[in-house]
């Protein structure tokens, strides 16, 4: 079978951090190999079906064959830790070809070039491990550029304070059809002297090849796309890769062992295919992108005599500093017999997006040291029209007690019909810190018996103040708008889909897992190409950073193939 | 608002321990038990379509528990073998249990009880711990027969949409592509060389 040639390149995992490494060395002559956990959901597999988006463990593994152990702060104050099989916290995103790129809702934004210094413009803050950047903005824009134009990036540039310095002039795909609402917002944040900007989307304004433009379906977030034009990685470049000859692609292949050959050097793979047996596949180089928890928990499962920690992990930091985004969500309502007929209807259009947002406030004044410090991203848009979802969480009055009866009836009536909520999203660093890590679980097992990945995740305080600051300014906002029932919520929750870090890039080896080209220090045929390099964050979404530093780290591999 | 408790299983377990002594099929679970479990699985049903009937009752024309075909969804829950086993004997234990409240409160069987003592039952338990996290877990079954597709023998003519003024995205799910079918995807073992192969 072709399974037993020696690949140039083995990629573990297909999503943002594998899809453009598939790309770029398939497109280039080299054979790459991809192992992909999850199955191949094609784009006719999809449907507007909640029961298979969000109700039913479709895209994700089932907790009872694939449990992860949360630890978490108790209420006395001990770290505890639990099974998600035990808790129903689930922390998996979509588990297939393409990875969660299937189901995001493609809000994009670039990091700025203050996020790649955060310690050196900000200075140090107690019980964070802030590091630099081993790399400048000015090496990851010209890849930004080329997501914009090959995974598609929809939007519009628009002068504001913190615009990132850019190469071309404005995005290649016009911005998408809006909802009146966003007009009410930028007058609104106007009044406050606000600056509101076109929100990016990796969605297609029109057509790209193969691929068509949206169609305004109401359900893009947690669904995948069945227009192709959300930008996964499954259709925006897997496909272009097979299209080479040069590509591979193994569905349901969960990698397990990373095997060296006694020099420091990987030359197996070992997975388990759909049947569960053992199989092994050599390759040149490796390039792991499983997400960041799981590119982790592999890595601490390949021990051997050279690497009796976990690979690449002599240094004990793999695992360590993983982050996810911190902020928070909230909220407001729009009554429609307060509206005119027209606008009313206006606002009750289902599709079109709200695509507003705000980077007003990316940096902050402390309010008690009266230092500057890092702020973060304000985005708005409507609350999700998944009905199921909606009315579970109208199952809970005011005051916290079950809705049944009558009054449950007339509440889902009235909620479901007579308003439309406006929600926003607030994007902030999360610190790395020590209470934020990935280990192995040495009790809880997977359903092939191996350990699984037990994910600590504190935060910093540091983190919920910035939050709470940009709360209030989005809440002012909606009141300015004449919303009701608004509400904010910051919280130290990681959000499961926006996770990175673990294996940190820098370089200096003993504090970091991989060298600026995103290399293992210890091993130099494997790469790490999630979002697992990332030592900040930034205080936007992952996902087009991801996408563009693993263009980058492509470049690399075919300098080092040739 | 309120979330479920965070450790479910050592919840359920800590409710009841001679409830979880049953390791059978669902509605016949409680044939093969001991003394101390009174209640039938047809019961079983009975109770499970009063509480139904009392979480989302009939009204001005709105849509009924019959109509949403919730009975049926819910039992095809319970038999589910990608659902948890211990969610699915939590909904069945529910039953019982509500059984032995109506005992304790009223001294009679729920199903014997007036439509007014029933309704001030499912009050009374609304507020304990387990009462609060099972009629929670009944109104999220209900509102899934009430909102999702009518492709799964729910949501009869689309009633519940119809009703909440809901339009469903496109495409619309139809076989293979429905839940669980579409989960053989995870069972292909299949090695992918070209686009012509999808």
């Amino acid at each position: 079978m072709i399974v037993d040639k020696k690949y140039d390149v083995c990629v573990i995992g297909s999503g943002a951090g594998a899809g453009p490494v598939i790309y770029e060395l398939s497109k280039a002559g080299y054979s790459v190999l991809v192992l992909e956990k999850g199955p191949w959901y094609r784009t006719k597999d999809f449907s507007k079906d909640e029961m298979a988006a969000t109700r039913r463990s479709v895209y994700t593994p089932n907790l009872k064959d694939e449990p992860q152990v949360i630890e978490d702060l108790n209420e006395q104050g001990e770290w505890e830790a639990k099974s998600t099989y035990e808790t129903g916290r689930d922390f998996w995103n979509g588990n297939c070809v393409g990875g969660s790129t299937n189901f995001m809702s493609g809000y994009f934004a670039r990091l700025k070039p203050v996020d790649f210094k955060l310690l050196s413009t900000y200075g140090e803050i107690e019980g964070a491990n802030l590091a630099d950047w081993p790399i400048d903005y000015d090496d990851l824009e010209p890849y930004y550029e080329k997501v914009e134009r090959i995974v598609g990036v929809s939007g519009k540039v628009v002068p504001h304070k913190y615009l990132e310095p850019r190469s071309t002039p404005d995005f290649p795909y016009p911005p998408l059809k809006e909802n009146i609402v966003s007009s009410w917002i930028d007058q609104a944040a106007a009044g406050l002297n606000i600056q509101t900007i076109p929100l990016p989307r990796a969605i297609l304004s029109k057509k790209k090849g193969d691929r068509q433009s949206c169609y305004y379906s109401n359900f893009c977030g947690s669904y995948g796309c069945s227009s192709d034009a959300k930008g996964s990685s499954r259709v925006a470049l897997i496909h272009e890769a097979l299209k080479t000859g040069n590509c591979t692609v193994i569905p349901n292949a969960k990698v397990y062992y990373l095997e060296t050959n006694g020099r420091y050097q990987l030359q197996k793979a070992w997975y388990y295919d759909a049947d569960g047996q053992k199989k092994s596949i050599e390759a040149r180089v490796f390039v792991v992108a499983a997400q960041a928890i799981e590119t982790s928990r592999l890595l601490l499962m390949s021990k051997n005599k050279e690497f009796s920690n976990g690979l690449a992990n002599n240094n004990g930091q793999v695992g360590k500093n993983l982050i996810f985004s911190g902020g928070g969500v909230g909220g407001g309502d729009f009554y429609y017999d307060e509206l005119d007929e027209n606008l009313a209807k206006a606002l009750a259009k289902p599709g079109v997006f709200v695509n507003r947002t705000i980077q007003d406030f990316y940096e902050l004044v402390h309010p008690k040291t009266h230092q500057k410090i890092k702020g973060g991203t304000i985005d708005f848009l409507f609350e999700h029209a998944n009905p199921v979802s909606k009315a579970i969480r109208e199952k809970w009055d005011e005051d916290g007690h079950l809705r049944y009866g009558k009054p449950l009836k007339k509440h889902l009536h009235y909620y479901f019909t007579k308003l439309r909520k406006l929600k926003f999203e607030i994007f902030v660093d999360w610190l790395p810190n020590d209470n934020c890590f990935v280990s192995l679980d040495s009790h809880v097992k997977d359903k092939w018996g191996d350990p699984v990945a037990k994910i600590r995740i504190g935060h910093h305080p540091h983190d919920i103040m910035v939050g709470e600051v940009l709360a209030e300014k989005a809440k002012q906002i909606l009141v300015k708008m004449g919303a009701h029932n608004i509400y904010a919520a910051i919280s130290g929750a990681p959000p499961n889909n926006l996770q990175a870090g673990g294996c940190r890039f820098g370089n200096n080896p003993k504090t970091s897992v991989l060298n600026a080209q995103c290399q293992a220090h210890e091993v130099s045929n494997l790469f790490i190409t999630d979002g697992s390099f990332m030592p900040t964050g930034g205080s936007v979404t992952y996902t087009w950073t991801i996408y563009a530093n693993s263009f980058r780290v492509a470049d690399i591999l075919k300098q080092m193939l040739k | 608002m309120k979330v479920k408790p965070a450790n479910r299983r050592n919840f359920i377990k800590a409710l009841g321990a001679t409830a979880f002594l049953l390791q059978f099929p669902f509605w016949q679970a409680c044939q093969n038990t001991n003394n101390l479990d009174k209640t039938s699985p047809s019961l079983q049903q009975a109770i499970l379509s009063g509480v139904l009937n009392i979480l989302f009752p009939t009204f001005d024309k709105t849509p009924d528990i019959r109509q949403i075909n919730a009975v049926y969804h819910i039992n095809r829950y319970l038999t589910d073998p990608l659902i948890d086993p211990d969610e699915q004997q939590f909904i069945i234990n529910g039953t019982k249990w509500l059984n032995e409240s109506a005992h304790e409160n009223f001294k009679t069987d729920f199903l014997q009880l007036s439509a007014k003592k029933q309704q001030k039952l499912i009050q009374i338990i609304s507020h304990e711990s387990w009462g609060e996290s099972w009629l929670s877990k009944l109104l999220t079954l209900t509102f899934e027969a009430l909102l999702l597709d009518p492709v799964y023998d729910i949501n009869i003519n689309e009633c519940g949409w119809k009703w909440l003024q809901h339009l469903p995205g496109r495409p619309r799910p139809d076989q293979p592509n429905i839940y669980p079918d579409i989960l053989d995807r995870k069972k292909e073992n299949i090695i992918i060389t070209g686009l012509e192969q999808l």
